[in-house]
């Protein structure tokens, strides 16, 4: 396991930030690939080569890369006779700090005012401008435009692809997802960095494939340790039915029958799950190895190390420290020790109205079975689901 | 939250402990012709490690180019959330089926199932999250849907909680699982029939085998049912009991080996009754 095995950033969720694109109906062509809108209102019948020409070099792959965009751009707009391409917008950047790049004849609005709106039609190739990033509002249009005439529905998305329309306004901020209503507007959701395995086409980079499972159940087997789970041996007594038990139990776990333990007769061999940890919330996890558990227990050396499990426990409260507490699986037996946590933990036999007592960070308490933990405001029940008569919480 | 990638959710399908299910417009990437997908978000934060253990799972799965089981097209992770996407089946589960389904077509649905487990299976899978939600309906008669992810993100883990769940009713996601697991037993062919044993009594009823699910307290619940007997419903034919039975029997050995048997009786009952 490398050093970065088993870290987690805790991180909320997704950004939620979207722009809406509202399309303006019209013949010119809206165009968006990856973090770039190009908007052409208007093309002339002699000008669709050009337009062609310019969405490919916006679609190659790499194209996004703003230099390589840029380049292509430019070598284009540059090399462009006069009049051969459309007046048109470059907007860049739907994922940060967004770049409009203006050329020909076209008009971008912020925020609806003019003052703060610019068109250029005599400097050539372009009018760059980074759009500050309390705009709310950007529109393109057409120069000259006397403004949007009322926008029809428009069928249209711009998660990719090419659409028809006149021109766009963008709106940035405190919008929540318009699909219920707006058949206009569309969501252009910013451009996102996110890690993809496609598993359309796998055939050719099929992994080898897995043995079948056994027909035999791991039950009926003898015992096995899990995968990931270093076995370790212990030595332990066989009911009749040959189930491998603890021979300090009077009863075998898996099918109840009296145990004989006779000095002797102990057999060597992995050794079984001990039971199960149940949360308050009802999860469930096989108690075959150690445990550290807390808020935040992945970056743990233990845990990193291999040597335990990490078992997150949140709380609203915060209640429950980062790592809080540690359970250590030694032969037959559960040890469990507090971390320093912030709030202690405290362990109660299976009694109920039993006293919470605490655990100490050293020497470890035994957890038995049908005892309960409570770990901040959270509870954790060791469970093995025999019948048995709860012991007594004890010392090492 | 309204997406994730590049996916931009339009509604959700359903949600259950293990993470919620969105509708959402196909991305051209896919490079596949489906209008819509089903995109599964993976509650809470995924490592890296745990994410890559996802992917290799998952795409072993997609590998198997099986018509049985639901297409996986894409497994990703967006700042430390991991979703896959999946074919979308408009005619929704056996749960929520789009329109009145016979008994025969509830129990090949259920049997299709049964034959998905089993190639999974024979490819050294467990599938994990077999229930009523997760048998999709479509053309062939239906097909199996979402394996189970949740162990490969917090290892040791059997059951994920008794959160809310998009399957019928108050039912728990409890008694799905093979009470074996519950006293730290391994997953195996077993208690995917256990699973499939379950759903093919819901499917045949409308209800679960434990009707007087114990609750309030999640520790209490889960010893409750531990020690339960599922009971049978008392309508249903002695062939149909006979089945049910023996997927759930309770000493495992004594279940059906595989889930391609449970499948030929599954598929017997359909076309006698
Ligand atoms: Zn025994």
């Amino acid at each position: 396991m490398n050093s970065e095995a088993g870290t987690v950033e805790p991180t909320a969720g997704p950004s939620s930030d979207l722009v809406l694109v509202e399309v303006h109906p019209g013949a010119g062509v809206i165009d968006r690939h990856e973090n770039v809108l190009l908007v052409i209102p208007v093309v002339g019948t002699q000008q669709w080569p050009q337009v062609k020409e310019l969405l490919e070099l916006l679609h190659r792959p790499g194209a996004h890369i703003p230099d390589a965009q840029e380049r292509t751009a430019d070598a284009l707009l540059t090399a462009a006779e006069a009049g051969a391409l459309p007046g048109l917008v470059l907007l860049h950047g739907l994922d940060a700090a967004l770049d409009v790049r203006a050329y020909g004849d076209v008009e971008v609005t912020l925020d609806g005012s003019d003052q703060r709106s610019f068109s250029e039609t005599d400097a050539p190739p372009w009018v760059a401008r980074r759009v500050p990033a309390s705009v709310r509002m950007l529109r393109v249009l057409a120069g000259g435009a006397a403004g949007i005439t009322t926008p029809g529905p428009s069928p249209f998305h711009l998660q990719g692809g090419t659409v028809p329309g006149s021109g766009v306004t963008l709106h940035f901020a405190g919008l929540s997802p318009p699909l219920s209503g707006a058949p206009q507007a569309t969501v252009a959701r910013k451009a996102v960095t996110f890690e993809s395995v496609l598993l359309t086409d796998v055939a050719e980079q099929c992994p080898p494939r897995r043995p079948a499972l056994p027909l035999e159940d791991p039950a009926d087997l003898p015992d096995v340790a899990p995968e990931g789970d270093s076995p370790e041996f212990v030595d332990g007594v066989e009911c009749p039915m040959g189930h491998f038990n603890d021979p300090a139990s009077a009863h075998c776990v898996t099918c109840g029958a009296a145990l004989e333990w006779l000095p002797g007769r102990t057999v060597r061999r992995p050794r079984p799950p001990l039971g199960v940890l149940v949360t308050d919330t009802g999860s469930v996890f096989a108690l075959t190895g150690g445990y550290v558990i807390g808020r935040a227990p992945e970056r743990d050396q233990a845990v990193l190390s291999g040597r335990a499990k990490a078992l997150v426990l949140h709380d609203v409260g915060q209640s429950v420290s980062r790592v809080h507490v540690q359970l250590d699986v030694s032969g037959w037996r559960v040890l469990v020790t507090d971390r320093g946590s912030a709030n202690g933990t405290f362990i109660s036999s299976a009694a109920q109205g039993a006293p919470w007592e605490r655990v100490g960070t050293d020497p470890p308490t035994v957890f038995k079975p049908g005892a309960r933990l409570r770990i901040g405001g959270r509870q954790l029940l060791f469970e093995t689901y025999r019948e048995e008569a709860a012991g007594r919480v004890g010392r090492v | 939250m309204d997406g994730i990638a590049d996916y931009v959710f339009l509604r959700q399908l359903g949600h259950g402990p293990h993470g919620r299910v969105q509708l959402a417009r196909t991305p051209p990437r896919l490079a596949v012709d489906d209008e819509h997908v089903a995109v599964k978000v993976i509650g809470g934060a995924t490592s890296k490690d745990a994410f890559y253990r996802v992917a290799q799972e998952l795409g072993s799965i997609a590998a198997l180019r099986c018509e049985l089981l639901a297409r996986i097209f894409d497994v990703g992770l967006h700042e430390g959330t991991a979703y896959f996407a999946m074919r979308y089946y408009p005619r929704g589960s056996l749960v929520e089926p789009g329109m009145q389904l016979s008994r025969r077509q509830r129990l090949v649905a259920v049997a299709r199932a049964a034959r998905a487990a089993h190639e999974l299976h024979e490819a050294g899978t467990v599938h994990r999250a077999i229930k009523l939600s997760n048998v999709l309906l479509d053309d062939a008669g239906g097909c199996l849907s979402d394996p189970g992810t949740a162990q490969l993100l917090k290892p040791g883990l059997t059951v994920t909680g008794l959160g809310p769940s998009s399957d019928m009713g108050a039912r728990s996601e409890l008694e799905y699982v093979d009470p074996w697991l519950l006293r730290g037993r391994h997953v195996g062919r077993s208690s995917d029939i256990w699973s499939l044993g379950v759903t093919l009594h819901a499917a045949l009823t409308g209800h679960g085998l434990y009707p007087r699910m114990p609750s309030a307290d999640p520790l209490v619940a889960v010893r409750l049912h531990v020690k339960a007997t599922p009971e049978l419903d008392p309508d249903l034919v002695a062939e149909e009991r006979a089945v049910i039975g023996r997927a759930l029997h309770p000493e495992r050995s004594r279940r059906y080996r595989t889930a391609a048997e449970l499948a030929e009786d599954i598929e017997a009952l359909a076309h006698g009754g």
